[in-house]
């Protein structure tokens, strides 16, 4: 094991070079030491011949960074899985192979998952060429939606399948959930995706740096521009560069307005789930509308924005934006307080809520759970604060925590994490600084290798590029939140009614486009 | 019956069912525009209003709509079952109104036990929603048929129960004289306020809306037992939805709310002010609770809907002696 430390602004970062061996007990390990694990990158190296796999882990205490890196053969890429270990790893460990043709051994079975399962080669390895597929013969023959599931499933005495989705009220979004039951009760919940991948990682090798931003944001059409802004975050600390600093107050405030509409996005579509109750949803996307306004006064549009650029930002924000901000916070605050008194009075909120999806403590981190969701269950974890960008280090904010690990803990942290965020936008408002918002930058033969972490709305985001020179990367790998938040479902659904699924299902805060790319 | 005493019945029989069929129509539309315009005031948003004035004839198109859209049905679903429940439970929701009288002049038929009729006739429907969730031949009618059976555990009893304190009241089944008793004395929400409120919550449960509409629970099963009816099969089960609405709304008027007791306007007046002033209470419920699940509902139900409503029963008893008393 080679052991390289770095020390940055961001904390403690630490680059292990390891044999595929040592992976289960360097991952064992790290989870007595309460690290989270993040997500498998592999890249593939033709001309050395090689697959190297990336496992990145995060501590949830202090802000240490920890990368583990192994090489494996190209012809026969084989490592033991440590998704007993880790359940959260699980889905990263298919995605590699399915992309990447990474055998884990030691684990049940390794399926296909964002690709059909009779998909023939691995995506994202470089000499990988489209034709061997014929995507046009198998679209003829009628696709059948519940491929995935090959085998007759035998139903017995009062067990039965349930699939919910790929059309369904309660998925927000494209996936289907096959969940065995008992009478009412669940006993197995099984998500499947795959049904809008695009590929996104596969086109950014294609496209130069800048293109990849309006790219990017595509990942989630809740919150679009924390995507783009990680990306051009990850590519400026590539880079080096230091953008002015106007630029950099203009993009805390549009993340910590991103994250405020995310939520009541969130807010709007959770309450219809637990009954016909769409005054909440309508209520949320009545406050929502005046945020995309801002949005559209900053930049333009109001779903995707295409705002941030490498180097800075792609328009100036104007004194009459900034007053609008101000009234709309101000807003807010009185309506959030509404929506408490609507919701935390309301005793059939409560009891649909509360003690319901429970997922707490070690099994929280071992299930991979990032963002609102692991706030809940209790820990004070946050990129944030643990381990600060752009201006976040110098401002003042709170982390809501919740004991509980339940559905109502999620809500309540969501709701306290909208109060946060006007908080650090009414901090940064007055004091924009004047000067220049954008700075140019040299995107020719850019070479190196980043991880960079943001906070997402749903939890903890991250972006690794690649660049071996040249003017596109040789690998872009996003983490997404929701991936490992919805694969946790496998965990927090046995033992609850049908009716449940519901709730639990709500809680995540899904966006299907971060979880199949 | 002497052929003279048919005479006169045969003609009033058949002009008031028309003149209440009339009623009850047009009132099914307003009904159905009233509470998209409540719901929509509710949400802060405008609802219907570009059909007609006020949006007043968007219910006319919906209905047309319904009539031209193709029936689909299932391939594994039972046919005849599939055919045959939707204007069944239409009819059940109809029926009722035969018995219910809109004032003291109109009204179809005035049997001796028509409270007891009238709630014998409520609790068929979900025997045929039950049959239609299994003929549909897909899980989610099927899971919505079977919650629709277990829902009907829970409300039966506490209804009927809470409905035998009016009866030990007036002393009678019949509606008619259980409101004329109310005209004499005072209206039963006084002397039963626990009673009251048991059989509306009751009522709530029997049609189905939030927040005890889990046989529907659009978020979990689609929607529910009627997942797989299309075109006018949906169509009538909608109306039937809002036909028992009416009917029990009426039935809350006739026992608690004196019927058509009131002053100076006509009997038929105050008899459709209070129905409807019911009507807005359950619309008004409906956007503001979510929905219960399953085992929550059968709690409430049976750990104290029934016994507060046999609590009701015993105080019924002691009023009823002081009363005599």
């Amino acid at each position: 094991m080679k052991e390289e430390e770095l020390l940055s602004e961001r904390g403690k970062e630490v680059k292990l070079e390891i044999s595929p061996e040592e992976i289960r007990s360097l991952s064992s390990k790290l989870l007595k030491e309460r690290h989270q694990f993040l997500g498998i990158t592999a890249v593939d190296f033709p001309r050395e011949n090689k697959i190297e796999l990336i496992y990145h882990f995060a501590s949830l205490e202090d802000s240490t960074f920890i990368w583990a890196r192994l090489e494996l053969n190209r012809e026969s890429p084989e490592v033991p899985t440590i998704s007993d270990i880790y359940p959260g790893a699980d889905w990263h460990e298919r995605e590699a192979y399915d992309l990447f043709g990474v055998i884990f051994t030691g684990r049940e079975e390794l399926k296909r998952i964002l690709l059909p399962d009779d998909w023939i080669g691995h995506p994202l390895r470089k000499d990988y060429s489209g034709d061997e597929y014929d995507w046009q013969s198998q679209t003829k023959e009628f696709y059948y939606p519940f491929g995935t599931v090959k085998e007759k499933i035998k139903e017995e005495d009062g067990v039965f399948y349930l699939h919910v989705g790929p059309q369904h009220p309660v998925t927000h979004g494209l996936w289907r959930l096959q969940l065995k039951v008992r009478g009412d009760t669940i006993l197995e919940g099984t998500p499947d995706i795959g049904y809008i991948h695009c590929g996104i990682e596969k086109l950014c090798e294609g496209l130069n740096y800048e293109q990849i931003v309006p790219l990017s944001e595509r990942i989630c059409y809740g919150s679009g521009m924390s995507w783009s802004m990680l990306y051009v975050l990850g590519v400026e600390s590539l880079l080096g560069v230091e953008p002015p600093e106007r630029a950099q107050y203009i993009r805390t405030i549009v993340l910590e307005l991103q994250r405020i509409t995310s939520h009541l996005l969130w807010l709007g579509a959770f309450c219809p789930d637990l009954g016909t109750y769409h005054s909440m949803l309508l209520y949320a996307i009545r406050e929502r509308e005046k945020f995309l306004d801002i949005f559209e006064r900053i930049t333009g549009g109001r779903l995707l924005y295409n705002y941030p650029r490498i180097g800075g930002v792609s328009r100036d924000i104007d004194d009459r934006t900034i007053e609008k901000i101000k009234e709309t916070l101000k807003d807010l605050e009185s309506h959030l307080e509404e929506y408490e008194d609507i919701l935390d009075k309301n005793e059939f909120f409560l009891v649909r809520t509360k003690g319901v999806g429970v997922l707490r403590g070690e099994e929280a981190i071992r299930w991979g759970l990032t963002g609102p969701c692991l706030r809940a269950a209790g820990f004070k974890y946050d990129v944030r604060k643990n381990s600060p960008y752009l201006l976040y280090a110098d401002l003042d904010f709170e982390i809501p925590v919740y004991k509980e690990g339940d559905v109502y803990s999620r809500y309540r942290v969501r709701i306290e994490e909208m109060r946060e965020s006007s908080k650090i936008i009414n901090q940064l408002i007055d004091e924009i600084p004047k000067g220049e918002y954008r700075k140019k930058v040299n995107l020719r033969n850019v070479e190196g290798e980043i991880a960079f972490r943001t906070e997402d709305p749903r939890g903890e985001s991250m972006v690794y590029i690649l660049a071996k020179g040249g003017e596109k990367p040789h690998r872009v790998k996003f983490r997404s939140p929701a991936y490992m938040n919805l694969s946790a479902l496998r965990r927090m659904l046995p033992g609850h009614k049908v009716a449940d699924m519901a709730a639990i299902v709500g809680s995540i805060d899904l966006c299907m486009g971060e979880v199949d790319r | 019956m002497t052929l003279q005493d048919l005479l006169i019945y045969l003609p009033r029989f058949v002009l008031t069912s028309i003149l209440i069929l009339l009623i009850f129509s047009v009132d099914l539309i307003m009904i159905i525009w009233f509470e998209r315009k409540l719901i929509g005031r509710i949400h802060h948003r405008r609802s219907i209003t570009e059909t007609g004035p006020f949006g007043l004839l968007q219910n006319i198109a919906d209905f047309i709509k319904l009539m031209v859209k193709e029936d689909l049905i299932p391939k594994k679903a039972n046919r005849i079952i599939h055919d045959l429940t939707p204007p069944l439970i239409a009819f059940s929701g109809i029926l009722p109104l035969a018995l219910i009288p809109f004032s003291s002049e109109i009204y179809v038929s005035n049997p001796e036990n028509s409270l007891l009729l009238v709630l014998a006739i409520c609790s068929i429907s979900p025997f045929f929603v039950l049959l239609a969730g299994i003929g549909s031949g897909s899980k989610y009618p099927v899971i919505g048929g079977f919650r629709a059976a277990l829902q009907m555990v829970s409300y039966e009893i506490p209804l009927v129960l809470s409905a035998l304190g009016v009866v030990m009241l007036s002393g009678t089944f019949n509606l008619m004289e259980i409101v004329r008793s109310q005209v004499e004395n005072t209206w039963y929400l006084f002397l039963q306020p626990l009673g009251f409120f048991i059989f509306l919550s009751s009522s709530i449960m029997e049609n189905e809306r939030s927040p005890f509409d889990i046989p529907e629970a659009e978020s979990e099963l689609v929607a529910g037992w009627r997942t797989e009816f299309s075109s006018i099969k949906f169509g009538l089960i909608m109306g039937s939805e809002y036909m028992k609405m009416f009917v029990n709304s009426a039935l809350v008027t006739l026992l608690y709310l004196g019927g058509w007791d009131g002053p100076l306007l006509p009997e038929i007046f105050w008899f459709l002010l209070k129905v409807h002033l019911i009507i807005f209470l359950f619309i008004w419920i409906r956007v503001t609770l979510m929905r219960l699940r399953m085992d929550q509902l059968l709690k409430l139900s049976w750990n104290y809907l029934i016994p507060l409503s046999l609590l009701n029963l015993l105080l019924t008893i002691v009023e009823k002696v002081m009363i005599g008393a």
